[in-house]
């Protein structure tokens, strides 16, 4: 009565971080609820699909939260911080973990000649589609699309968590994009128009 | 005239694709899209980038975290909040627990001065922490004062007035060099004084008549 609860859902995120470095449980349950899911699909989508993984990555990095929350800039938005240490985590995992093998993938992703058109044919599922055309491509091209795309961040934002010029951001996004109009140009109902004729 | 970049007109380009269709735009940028890709593509782009994040949106919204990570990672964070509020007295309980064998080894000090303080003749213990020399035995109060006043009448010497002066200070802690007669004084006294005393006191005497014999 003469102390009212604090009302966690309506407090910014960087106001949720002060209080969870004062060890405060309820602000830490509030800044998960709101971002547990974003993180677990971007883990997901970086990951290639790999869900287990991707769920052990959100536990770390709820973990990282936990143990040192005083790493956290408060001269930037929490959102792009929290993002640029996710984004940080996939980087050291593709360094660590078949390095080789997503070079390999993305050579033989990237040229959309090589696929043949009954394989293209084959797919039938828009979505499965989609996330095998970002699969192959290259960490920083799917980051930055998935980021844009997925999380709705803007080009400049993108740029402060992935730690990039601008018009690079921009550019990997564009040609990634380009590249998904070539992947999926089945969808396209004008391309299907031209092979039927 | 500078030519233009088109690939700056591309980078653009990608903010507009999820806000504007092609017919939205502006002249200039219809011009610079026109240059670049086309307005075909530019259509065609666009519908592809509103596919693909509906699809993301979607898949996001489906998303869904393990039932129990939060749980485990509340229970972490108040294992924590406990464990930071037991280190402080562990801490302070080891860093006691480290100076144990200090305080014990104070205590055996103690007990052992103790002992030797009560087992030890006071005679050794007054030499031992003042460097002085006892009073001798045989001089009464009233001799005693008269040394402190740094007067004393020899005790042979009866028929004359005739007196000396010796330091009030003992001549071994002083360094004062002994006169034929003081040395003769202090010999006798110690001598006088062992007969007397216990064997204890007739050591040091002994010793003191040595020290002072070879002064």
């Amino acid at each position: 009565m003469f102390f009212p609860r604090p009302d966690y859902t309506a407090m910014s995120d960087e106001k949720l971080m002060s209080l969870i470095a004062k060890k405060d449980t309820k602000a830490f349950s509030s800044l998960y609820d709101r971002y547990s899911v974003k993180m677990l699909f971007f883990f997901t989508r970086m990951y290639n699909g790999n869900n287990e993984k991707a769920q052990d990555a959100v536990q770390d990095l709820f973990m990282k939260l936990v143990d040192f929350p005083e790493r956290f800039d408060v001269s930037r938005k929490f959102s792009s911080w929290f993002y640029s240490v996710a984004a940080n985590m996939c980087k050291n995992e593709y360094r660590r973990y078949d390095n080789k093998k997503a070079d390999q993938i993305d050579e033989e992703f990237l040229s959309v000649d090589s696929l043949g058109t009954e394989e293209l044919f084959d797919l039938s599922n828009f979505r499965d589609d989609l996330y095998q055309a970002l699969a192959s491509l290259s960490y920083e091209h799917r980051e930055s699309f998935i980021l844009r795309y997925a999380n709705d961040f803007s080009v400049k934002e993108i740029a402060a968590i992935v730690n990039c010029p601008e018009g690079t951001a921009k550019s990997r996004i564009f040609y990634t994009l380009k590249f998904l109009s070539r992947k999926l140009a089945i969808y396209n109902p004008k391309q299907e128009k031209d092979h039927e004729t | 005239m500078k030519p233009e970049n088109p690939l700056f007109a591309i980078e653009d380009f990608e903010e507009l694709l999820l806000n504007k269709t092609y017919e939205e735009l502006d002249s200039e940028l219809k011009i610079k899209i026109e240059k670049t890709i086309g307005d075909e593509k530019y259509t065609e782009l666009r519908e592809l980038a509103l596919r693909v994040k509906s699809q993301m949106q979607e898949d996001l919204a489906e998303t869904k975290p393990q039932p129990g990570t939060k749980q485990k990672l509340l229970f972490s964070m108040q294992q924590k909040n406990k464990t930071a509020r037991i280190a402080v007295p562990v801490i302070i309980s080891t860093l006691f627990m480290k100076r144990i064998p200090a305080y014990y080894l104070i205590i055996v000090i103690l007990v052992f001065a103790g002992v030797m303080y009560f087992y030890t003749p006071k005679a050794t213990i007054f030499h031992t922490f003042t460097g002085k020399m006892s009073q001798p035995l045989n001089q009464t109060p009233d001799t005693r004062s008269r040394i402190n006043t740094g007067n004393i009448t020899n005790a042979r010497d009866t028929g004359s007035k005739k007196s000396t002066t010796v330091s009030r200070q003992p001549a071994i802690a002083t360094g004062i060099p002994l006169t034929s007669f003081n040395k003769q004084l202090l010999e006798n006294t110690i001598l006088f004084a062992a007969k007397t005393c216990s064997k204890t006191v007739h050591d040091e005497m002994s010793l003191y008549t040595g020290l002072i014999m070879s002064h």
